[in-house]
């Protein structure tokens, strides 16, 4: 009886390391909602998308009035979705918008405060900006592709790209860095470099010209 | 019993056994796929990329023999889709060496350095030999890459080389390969000046302003640091920094915030300040929070600096203000201050704009077109609801003295710069007015 036990107990353990094989994807995000008296970028892509598809027969202002609300609402009926009227990340995703950001209309925010968050957690608060403002150089420097996105995954660039820290936990730093760096904030000092001196191996990147050091990264040019 | 035990234990294990290895079984085919796929797109790249460099040198060859303006401006906005295109390419493939500072420089300035001459002979005078010269010399270096990156290409197909990563401190072939065209093809590759943001002496701008000042030693630096915070907390020295304006950096701890500024070396100006913590429910209104942003600015120094856009996100309002000479206003000279709309305090401060380019007097010429003129070729639905005059920075340095329309469109909102040399109309931004701010795009 004991031996049964036993197998039993290897079964369970092989399927628990099966299990733990199969990834799975969770949103902790959570940002400002699109509901009634709300006006932004969001708030025009919703209404085009629900006129286009005859919920909507007002104006595309930018302004979630009460017409926006209800055309919302129909929309929800629709589709099996609980028509309270406020475009969540449930409706949003059907309608087809990304689901994200509406505090900002620059989509960008996201994506520069991933990276911050997955290169440089636990830093100091300046040393986050910093990174940020790495990543915005790079955009207008000659040398670097021309965009956030292009920057932060040109291959081979960033670890958090590669180890997957990217998709961290988002701490509420990490956004705020992001926001200040977008608005120009730049604790770098121009810098289109950053390392960690303890854990860089690459000999090339320790030649370049220091101008700062902020935590545990070294900023260069 | 015993004998049944036995088969027990075997089947029980065989069964473990096929399981997993159906399980690695597909697991394996599922890693295969995903590395057919992502080998794919670095090949798509590379692909596009020689093609992207042919496309420049072809449009380069043709830029040679332009005699007009009008000509050019095709050109370069051909040469300016290639090379963005070019540098996207080049940006996805996996180069795990250094960066291919030259070669992504070339390819950057070709559209930009070609655009600036289109621009400059847009009045109709004819294109100068030296400035042919550039162009020729330009096109030599895009024959040299197209042909090393042909190369690349052929070594591909057979099989040569591969997209797979190298491992530990070897580099892959491919990477050698895209060094050598570095080390060889750019080795003398010359530093073009030109209007245009890509130009070299962008990024080797000084401060004006700072630029005679004298040299303010730590201690000072320290009082005129703690001069900005207002509340008397303990700050200390942590480091410098030697990026575009050469500062002292500061930080210190209040109960709830961390503080970090920076003071300028020549000058002991403010660079920047940066404060982290939490912000709360907002208990004062986004006009009352600019009110306090421009008090601060008084209280530090700063006269003459009107309000213009704002931004509220994360429960701060960031507004920005520019100097303003006579009822023109200096959009170079920026200065932003973060407010804290839970309890009013200044959250962050960042004169960098300013730091670099203000000068108490500018020198204006007198306006040559009038506003009359400068608002008769705007469009007819364009409606005007109010003109300034303003300088405008462009992205190569330089200054632009304009008349600033500000109107709407089709209920759309936006500014209009036309100079007031040229009537040319240098720029238009569009205005957003939204619950988080007002911002120009």
């Amino acid at each position: 009886m004991k031996d049964i036990k036993t197998k039993l107990a290897c079964f369970l353990l092989a399927f628990t390391i099966m299990a733990s094989f199969i990834s799975y994807d969770t949103d902790k995000t959570l940002f400002a909602l699109s509901k009634i008296g709300t006006q932004s970028d969001e708030v025009v892509a919703i209404q085009r998308r629900l006129k286009q598809w005859g919920y909507f027969y007002g104006n595309v202002d930018g302004v979630y009035g009460s017409q926006t609300a209800s055309a919302v609402k129909k929309f929800q009926k629709a589709n099996g979705l609980n028509p309270d009227g406020v475009a969540g990340n449930a409706t949003l995703a059907a309608i087809g918008l990304p689901t994200g950001s509406t505090d900002s209309s620059n989509t960008n925010v996201n994506l520069l405060a991933m990276l911050i968050n997955g290169e440089a957690r636990g830093e100091p608060y300046e040393g986050q900006v910093a990174v940020g403002a790495v990543i915005l150089n790079r955009t207008r420097h000659p040398s670097f592709p021309g965009t956030i996105a292009g920057v932060i995954y040109q291959p081979g660039a960033f670890t958090a790209i590669q180890d997957g820290q990217i998709h961290a936990m988002m701490e509420a730093n990490s956004l705020r860095a992001a926001k200040d760096a977008l608005n120009g904030w730049d604790p770098s000092g121009g810098a289109i470099y950053y390392y960690n001196p303890n854990t860089a191996t690459n000999k090339w990147i320790r030649s370049r010209p220091i101008v700062t050091v902020i935590g545990s990264h070294i900023f260069c040019n | 019993m015993s004998k049944n035990r036995k088969l027990f234990t075997i089947v029980s294990l065989v069964l473990v056994f096929v399981v997993m290895l159906s399980f690695s079984a597909v697991q394996y085919s599922r890693a295969e796929k995903y590395k057919t796929t992502t080998e794919s797109s670095y090949v798509r790249a590379f692909y596009d990329l020689v093609q992207n460099v042919t496309d420049v040198e072809t449009s380069l060859s043709k830029a040679v023999l332009a005699s007009d303006s009008y000509q050019l401006v095709k050109i370069a906005t051909e040469l300016s889709h290639q090379s963005a295109f070019a540098i996207s390419n080049l940006g996805q493939i996996p180069l795990e060496s250094e960066p291919l500072e030259k070669t992504s420089r070339f390819l950057s300035q070709v559209g930009d350095f070609t655009y600036s001459l289109a621009l400059k002979h847009a009045d109709g005078s004819p294109i100068e030999e030296s400035e042919t010269e550039s162009i020729k010399n330009l096109q030599k270096y895009a024959a040299s890459l197209s042909e090393a990156l042909n190369d690349i290409k052929e070594k591909l197909g057979s099989g040569e080389l591969t997209f797979e990563q190298a491992s530990g401190e070897k580099l892959s072939m491919l990477s050698e390969s895209f060094n050598n065209i570095e080390s060889k093809n750019f080795n003398n590759y010359p530093s073009l000046i030109y209007d245009g943001p890509f130009s070299e002496h962008v990024n080797t701008m000084q401060s004006i302003m700072l630029a005679s000042e004298r040299t303010v030693s730590q201690e000072e630096a320290l009082v005129i640091a703690m001069g900005y915070l207002f509340n008397n907390i303990e700050m200390a020295y942590v480091g410098q920094t030697d990026g575009k304006i050469p500062a002292y950096i500061f930080s210190g701890d209040s109960d709830k915030c961390h503080y970090y500024v920076e003071i300028s070396k020549s000058g002991g100006k403010c660079v920047n300040i940066l404060c982290s913590r939490s912000f709360g429910e907002p208990t004062i209104a986004t006009e009352e929070a600019i009110a306090i942003a421009k008090n601060y600015l008084a209280k530090v120094g700063y006269k003459n600096m009107k309000e213009s856009y704002y931004e509220t996100s994360g429960g701060c309002v960031t507004a920005n203000f520019a100097y303003e000479q006579n009822g023109v206003v200096m959009y170079p000279d920026l200065v932003k201050v973060k407010v804290a709309l839970d309890t009013g305090e200044i959250a962050g401060f960042e004169a960098k704009g300013y730091l670099m380019n203000h000068r108490d007097v500018r020198t204006l010429s007198g306006v040559i077109i009038s506003s009359a003129e400068a608002t008769k070729h705007i469009s007819k639905n364009f409606v005007i609801e109010n003109v300034g005059l303003a300088v405008i920075p462009t992205e190569y340095g330089d200054e632009k003295y304009c008349y600033e329309i500000k109107g709407a469109y089709n209920n759309k909102n936006f500014l209009v710069y036309v100079n007031t040399q040229t009537g040319r109309e240098e720029d238009i931004l569009l205005l957003v007015h939204s619950n988080n701010g007002v911002l120009t795009i």
